[in-house]
């Protein structure tokens, strides 16, 4: 599969270069509109990942128009060069639809606690530069307390690590590396083994699944199964002790947290929170934090270690009963404390944040969101915890 | 990556994501298995705008253990990877493991979420 693609590729690319040496006979033929979308048509037939496809017949294209544009085909190369690079090695998406999400890698990487992610990231003078994103996930063998007829109760280890690096540290604006081995406890709702009745019921639309009669059945019987159980609850806590550190590991703090976390679904319409399908998480945390000699606060003088504290809100409502469409409503509340900050955090406004955000969206995306509140330096949430890092050291 | 109708894991995910959403879903167009392969992993999990990244995973977690209880309650799913080292305890904790890695990439869709369920769990029709 991988070699008929890059057959395809090495074909793109060949006729590019053919192009190049026949620009008479390119510039008098040339029908840009009608060829190009003929040739991204013939991108649904290339055994090659479309958007690689239609990046590079975007790039051939565009170089094309703007060669044209100046009267001469002479700069076509550079232009397509640019091109190239802005469509292909510039772009996450179609550099992770290459490496990631298409051929071998795909596969070994799908079931695997690591996870890997190429992430186009913004930097200063409207510039970008390429990270890889790097999760790896590890739970040992979970260990499960006497069950009881409506309650799980497990507690196992974790060891993570997560970052984003990039080819030259200094450029890095997410320059973050967080490691932590962590022992995890939690419950949770169980669901009953049911009767043959109900799995006949369930199987039955799985083997009709697109069957609109077969699916309420289905959902029929599912509320006969969870109504009796009232609601789904899931609880978890856990201790975490690793490091924070930077891309070249001269700043690091170490940390210790405690953290629970709870989700509550209801399955009783006759409840507030059932009745309007309102599902409520919520997550605290308490870190102790070591900061080394190297880190900034350090620097600056303060190498105590010290305490912050996270709190956050989260709820997911289905609005489509009111709207007419399929659509839902989410609000996040996040709060972060410093506690005992000295004077110059406290006077920098750094020790707190609160950041409150709606949004409205349904399956095809996002339509409105609204925040209020800021994280420090103003940065966004997928930032947090690096924020938390840079910030406070 | 595949997402199959001849795939008993890929629909009875599916079957079961229609029921966690019926409230998003009922009255509106009838969504086909093959669209629901589209869905984006943010959505089946339910999560808020600006969720911190811990907080994805903990949802992520509690979408993993609900799938994990009604494949084995409602549809008598056993574990794939049983056997005379794996108890049923360590089967389950791997399963749950390998979804909530796979649901907490919410930018993904899906049926990116498929297959690791098919090699986590035995379906109707499969051999053990």
């Amino acid at each position: 599969m991988m070699n008929k693609g890059l057959f395809m590729l090495f074909k793109i690319l060949l006729i590019s270069t053919l192009l190049l040496f026949t620009k008479p006979l390119f510039a008098q033929v040339f029908d840009e509109p009608t060829a190009r979308a003929k040739a991204l048509k013939k991108c649904d037939s290339y055994n090659l990942p479309k958007l690689l496809c239609n990046a590079l017949v975007t790039s051939f294209f565009d170089a094309a128009i703007e060669s044209n544009e100046q009267g001469s085909l002479d700069n076509f190369e550079d232009y397509l060069s640019n091109n190239l690079k802005d469509n292909i090695l510039k772009s996450d998406e179609v550099l992770n639809e290459v490496v990631f999400n298409s051929g071998l890698l795909s596969s070994k990487l799908e079931d695997s606690p690591l996870s890997l992610k190429f992430k186009a990231i913004d930097v200063e003078d409207d510039d970008t530069v390429m990270g890889l994103e790097f999760a790896y996930n590890r739970e040992f063998a979970r260990n499960y307390l006497n069950a009881s007829k409506t309650m799980r109760r497990y507690y196992t280890f974790e060891f993570d690590v997560s970052g984003t690096v990039t080819q030259k540290a200094e450029e890095n604006p997410r320059d973050f590396i967080e490691a932590k081995a962590s022992f995890l406890g939690g419950a949770y709702t169980r669901i009953p083994t049911q009767p043959k009745m109900v799995t006949d019921i369930a199987q039955y639309y799985v083997d009709n699944i697109d069957d609109e009669v077969a699916q309420k059945a289905f959902w029929n019987a599912m509320d006969d199964v969870t109504k009796p159980l009232g609601g789904f609850t899931y609880f978890k806590y856990g201790i975490e002790a690793g490091f924070e550190t930077e891309q070249d590991f001269d700043a690091k703090n170490t940390v210790i947290t405690a953290f629970a976390f709870t989700q509550y679904e209801s399955w009783d319409d006759g409840t507030f929170l059932g009745s309007l399908g309102l599902i409520p998480s919520a997550r605290f945390a308490l870190d102790e934090v070591n900061p080394n000699s190297e880190t900034p606060r350090a620097l600056a003088g303060d190498n105590s270690s010290y305490r912050r504290v996270s709190g956050e809100l989260s709820l997911w409502m289905p609005i489509s009963q009111y709207t007419g469409k399929s659509m839902f409503f989410t609000f996040n509340y996040r709060t972060y404390r410093e506690l005992s900050a000295n004077d110059v955090i406290k006077n920098a406004n750094l020790d707190k944040y609160h950041l409150r955000t709606y949004t409205i969206g349904g399956p095809s995306g996002l339509y409105l969101s609204y925040t209020s509140g800021s994280l420090p330096f103003d940065l966004q949430s997928q930032q947090s915890v690096e924020l938390g890092f840079k910030t406070y050291f | 990556m595949s997402w199959s109708k001849n795939n008993n894991a890929h629909k009875t995910l599916w079957a079961l994501i229609t029921y966690f959403h019926k409230d998003t879903l009922q009255g509106q167009p009838f969504v086909k298995f093959a669209d629901g392969g589209e869905w984006e992993l943010g959505l089946v999990v339910k999560i808020a705008g600006n969720d911190s990244p811990e907080m994805i995973k903990d949802k992520a977690g509690a979408m993993a253990t609900l799938l994990d209880e009604f494949f084995t309650g409602v549809f008598k799913t056993k574990y794939e990877k049983l056997s005379a080292s794996v108890d049923e305890n360590t089967a389950r904790g791997d399963g749950i493991a390998a979804m909530s890695n796979a649901l907490a990439q919410t930018d993904k869709k899906l049926k990116t979420v498929g297959d690791i369920v098919d090699e986590h769990y035995v379906f109707k029709g499969e051999v053990e």
